[in-house]
């Protein structure tokens, strides 16, 4: 059997998705033997011109024009496209600065008016300028679900997302619900495949897989102001991760 | 003729620089280009416990780093007092990520120059022993990552106030267990980096690191310098200035309009009479001397505190078992916390302003690789004339970028906690 080729690229962010590949350990000696890792720049792997592969795997919002063009270009050579991480899905916590006065935040961050010289208008996750054929999301990807992943790309299988909420993992785990704690947690609208990680450790879902398909948004507004959250709060939640996304919820607000 | 030499993207670094190279005036420019991320703009308008969720984002190698210098920074703005054992879990979970960066940084980012293969990878198919006993020692930092701070890469249960869990006895255990059987390890990191083949370069320059009563890989209030000042972190904008070049999208960290640097070297020079008995032995029996001027020894430094902080940690888990306890409760009030923390590599600065609704208003983050900046351009200057004369043939231009990237490297650069803090290009 052919082994897959594989790019991993990364655009904006913390390159924390790249370090959870990296963070698989002795596990990652068997992925380098199961497929063909073209590009990887944070181990060293680099090829110019871009190479043509079956699977890139993209981490990192998009902030500057310039990486539009690569993106373009990855897009073109790769049969199959994946955003890896919440900066790729959804603009990840740069993204927060679309909600804000962009001086305002310049200013805060340099002392100056002027964002860069080549920031894009708008901090935003891959798909807004190419086609996405699967979204690897989370903040930062779940080390165990890339392995599923490579592994179902190996076999030639088909990659389904989880079409249930965070919540159902809590309930399976016999977790007690954080909103019946009186802790502020999006689960209820989150897309699982986390195992409840947050929840079990304590602390609210912060929604950095971003939105689940149907999910009932307007009872999870209602759920959170008769716990008595106030406005400013539940907007202040909605925009850590995926804030280009939640932008929906806000309208039942 | 093009009299530039442009090293387009430096791999085996965390995020996005270049370097320029004039041939002629033998000028370098470190160029930062990783995208803008506007961190201390995002975190306005923030209420104080969701400041950690943020500002872990700055950088995945060191997340810890910035959660516990951003939550001690709040405590000290809103006058929260936390309990010992709090202290000595933080302690953990620092010193877990400091062996997991610095062996990251040793074994992945750095040994393949030194043993000239273009990737660990590639190393692996020669070395694999090494290779695979640095996983494990990864995998050691990393476990008491996910076990203290709930996961390896940004993480959760770090608080103001506290943690959010506590480790069973279980994984005490568990965390103590593998130190001991990585110390091994750790010995033979020492003695692979003491001996691999460093270029020469001797520039003196200012060391500066936290001061305390142990070998600082922590909070302290001091801080210390290599030209014998000593002052409280409080007053950090009164030695440290941040300046903005215009080819870089990083501020660069200066003192007196000079370069300085943090890190382990920098520690290394200043404190390594408070290493444990192993780390100091080693050191005393080595064929380096210290204090050493070669910022390629950054990376045997790095061995050296991996050796110091397994002893460390194994001397915590030795004398202390955790009790469930739940974080100390905080009342929102308004107030400003300046912190620092020693990490990785080098001092982190955390300053914020808080409303009397806890909502933040201001803030400034003073990242290690910021300050190691203007140093490290120093360095490739010097490089540059070693290397450069009126005729460079391709093989001189390729050994002096080689070295220049090797030089690089040795500094472990974070480039995504530089560039938090992105800078306008003047062009």
């Amino acid at each position: 059997m052919k082994k897959p080729k594989i790019a991993i690229y990364g655009f904006t962010g913390c390159s924390g998705c790249q370090l959870e590949i990296l963070d698989l350990e002795e596990a990652l000696l068997d992925i380098f033997n199961m497929v063909e890792i073209v590009n990887f720049e944070m181990v060293g792997i680099k090829k110019k011109p871009l190479p043509r592969v079956d699977v890139s795997f993209v981490e990192g919002s998009i902030s500057k024009e310039e990486d539009i063009k690569k993106l373009r270009e990855i897009r073109e050579k790769s049969r199959i496209v994946i955003a890896m991480g919440a900066c790729a899905c959804f603009g990840g916590v740069q993204g927060i600065r679309n909600f804000m006065d962009s001086k305002e935040a310049a200013r805060a961050a340099y002392g100056i008016d002027d964002c860069p010289r080549g920031s894009t208008e708008k901090i935003s996750g891959i798909d807004e300028y190419v086609k996405v054929d699967y979204y690897l999301p989370g903040c930062p990807i779940d080390r165990k679900e890339f392995l599923q992943l490579v592994k179902k790309i190996v076999l030639g299988r088909g990659l389904k997302p989880q079409t249930y909420p965070l919540c159902v993992d809590c309930k399976r785990k016999g977790i007690v619900c954080l909103l019946d704690r009186g802790i502020l947690c999006l689960g209820p609208i989150v897309r699982a495949g986390c195992d409840a990680l947050c929840p079990s450790l304590n602390r609210g879902c912060e929604g950095c897989r971003g939105m689940v398909v149907d999910a009932n948004l307007m009872e999870q507004i209602e759920i959170m102001k008769k716990m008595k959250f106030s406005r400013e709060d539940i907007i202040r939640k909605l925009r850590i991760f995926a804030a280009n996304q939640f932008k929906e919820v806000e309208k039942y607000l | 003729m093009n009299n530039t030499v442009y090293v387009d993207s430096i791999t085996r670094v965390e995020g996005h620089g270049s370097i320029e190279i004039d041939l002629k005036s033998k000028d370098v420019k470190l160029e930062i280009t990783e995208g803008a991320r506007f961190f201390e703009g995002i975190l306005k308008g923030r209420k104080y416990d969701e400041v950690q969720s943020i500002v872990t984002r700055i950088c995945a190698i060191c997340s810890s780093s910035h959660a516990l210098t951003s939550v001690r920074t709040l405590e000290n703005a809103l006058d929260v007092e936390t309990t010992e054992q709090t202290d000595l879990l933080r302690k953990l979970l620092l010193y877990g990520e400091i062996i997991q960066s610095h062996a990251l940084h040793l074994y992945f980012l750095s040994l393949p120059d030194f043993l000239g293969y273009e990737h660990a990878i590639a190393m692996a198919k020669d070395h694999l022993r090494e290779v695979k006993e640095a996983l494990r020692i990864k995998r050691l930092g990393n476990m008491i990552r996910e076990i203290i701070g709930g996961r390896t890469v940004h993480q959760i249960t770090t608080v103001v106030g506290g943690f959010t869990k506590i480790p069973s006895e279980r994984e005490q255990e568990k965390i103590l267990k593998e130190l001991r059987e990585n110390v091994k390890i750790a010995e033979n990191t020492v003695e692979i980096f003491e001996n691999v083949d460093y270029p020469g370069l001797e520039e003196k320059t200012e060391y500066i690191s936290l001061k305390s009563e142990e070998y600082p890989l922590y909070y302290s209030e001091k801080i210390h310098s290599s030209l014998g000042w000593q002052i409280d972190v409080s007053k950090y904008k009164e030695y440290i200035t941040e300046e903005i070049r215009p080819y870089s999208n990083a501020k660069f960290g200066v003192r007196d309009g000079r370069g300085y640097m943090v890190g382990a070297l920098a520690r290394l020079n200043l404190n390594r009479k408070q290493l444990n008995d192993k780390a100091k032995s080693s050191l005393s029996n080595s064929r380096l001397k210290f204090p050493n001027h070669n910022p390629y020894i950054n990376n045997y430094a790095q061995a050296i505190e991996i050796l110091h902080l397994m002893e460390e940690c194994i001397h915590i888990l030795e004398n202390n078992r955790f009790k469930p306890e739940k974080p100390v409760e905080v009342k929102p009030k308004a107030g400003e916390g300046i912190a620092a923390h020693e990490v990785p590599r080098g001092t982190l600065y955390h300053h914020y302003k808080l409303n009397s609704k806890g909502i933040i208003e201001y803030v400034n983050v003073i990242t290690p690789t910021a300050q190691n900046l203007l140093n490290m351009e120093n360095n490739l200057r010097k490089i540059a004339c070693k290397y450069l004369s009126e005729n460079n043939n391709e093989e001189t231009k390729n050994k002096m970028v080689f070295d220049m990237e090797k030089c690089i490297r040795a500094y472990d650069p974070c480039i995504s906690c530089a560039t938090h803090f992105l800078k306008v290009k003047y062009i």
